[in-house]
């Protein structure tokens, strides 16, 4: 049974600024690669990122073996730690809501995702976006949002970050706030999206 | 290397007369899924309640937790063993205006675990609505293979769109 209720009318992909192919136009929203918990490490990387698309997305399903119902997660660049990254959030978990940041800092938090005392068979979800990733004359700009839902229990957040480097994003490093692994259902999709010719 | 062109337009409907629109039948190729909503009631300007399911599902499925602002406050609230998920409102006919929300879909025809929604709400009413974020779960290790969006009592105004993506992974 065809999926397709009625005839296409009104706006197009494009509208909405992802620049979906269509009449044979190049697409611009890319997979680059896939990464999956392995059960044992807490990092995940994405390295020889190509510099050329214009901004990068992560999209990603999550959860670790923290032994708590959920744990902090973060994103660094180019295995930059230091004080190379400022970021704020607004976080909230169903009553209390809260807004903070942070100045030179190691990595950009991206909030809390669940862990091992979560409800069992769920996950975290996220959205990471880094713009101008590879612009040799800017600092970079994180946005990302994150959440998750144990019915009864939850957290969603929104987050903006800068990593404080001119030099291009070639390699990017997703780490929690134990050494305990990510699980093997976690996984971590990276995309590239191209300006327009 | 680039795996090619990951996002892809699967169904859309643009209202003319309609209760409830639904996406059926959704392949189970692609690993997440996107949906964009630009709708209204064909009711007076104003703030309503509505809802949406996945494979025509009721029961306590569905719970989530949400930050919101409408105007005034910034609030956060959660839905637990719920039969639909709720977004915050949806407007009335009565302004030019639409709302707009995008869902993202996780995994959907991931059969080992419960699915995790999040949603996206902007309502601008001309000087009051309401903006959300929400982390939604579905209890169900079942594939997404529909979605339905249902009005409460009254259609969707004329040239409201519902359109589903499919995004690959590489």
């Amino acid at each position: 049974m065809s999926p397709i209720l009625s005839a296409r009318g009104g706006m197009s992909a494009g509208a909405y600024g992802w620049g979906v192919a269509s009449g044979g136009a190049v697409a611009s929203f890319e997979s680059i690669a896939t990464a999956n918990g392995d059960g044992s490490s807490g990092t995940i990387t994405f390295s020889s990122i190509p510099s050329t698309f214009r901004h990068l997305q992560i999209r990603m399903l999550t959860r670790n073996n923290r032994a708590a119902s959920f744990g902090s997660t973060y994103i660094a660049c180019n295995s930059i730690t230091g004080t190379s990254y400022n970021y704020h959030a607004l976080e909230a978990d169903g009553a209390t809501r809260s807004s903070f940041g942070a100045a030179n800092a190691g990595n950009i938090y991206l909030g809390d995702l669940p862990g091992s005392s979560g409800l069992a068979d769920t996950m975290g979800v996220g959205i990471i976006t880094i713009l101008d990733y590879a612009n040799t004359t800017k600092n970079k700009t994180f946005f990302a949002y994150t959440g998750f839902d144990f019915n009864g229990s939850g957290k969603v957040g929104l987050f903006s970050g800068t990593f404080r480097s001119t030099s291009a994003i070639s390699s990017l490093e997703i780490t929690h706030s134990t050494t305990a692994g990510w699980t093997t259902t976690s996984t971590f999709a990276l995309y590239g999206i191209k300006e327009s010719a | 290397m680039p795996a090619g062109a990951t996002y892809e337009p699967i169904a859309t409907t643009t209202v003319t007369s309609a209760t409830t629109v639904s996406f059926s039948s959704i392949p189970s190729t692609y690993t997440d899924l996107v949906c964009i909503v630009v709708a209204k009631y064909n009711l007076a300007n104003a703030a309503y309640a509505w809802n949406f399911q996945v494979n025509s599902t009721g029961g306590t499925s569905y719970s989530e937790t949400i930050v919101y602002g409408n105007n005034t406050s910034i609030l956060s609230t959660r839905g637990s063993g719920d039969s639909a998920f709720r977004p915050t409102e949806i407007c009335g006919n009565g302004t030019a205006a639409f709302t707009f929300m995008r869902l993202d879909f996780f995994s959907y025809s991931n059969t080992s675990t419960n699915k995790t929604i999040f949603r996206q709400l902007s309502s601008d009413r001309i000087g009051n609505g309401a903006v959300d974020r929400s982390a939604g779960l579905f209890r169900s290790t079942s594939a997404i293979s529909s979605i339905q969006f249902s009005p409460f009592g009254t259609n969707y105004a004329v040239g409201s769109t519902f359109t589903l993506y499919g995004i690959k992974a590489a």
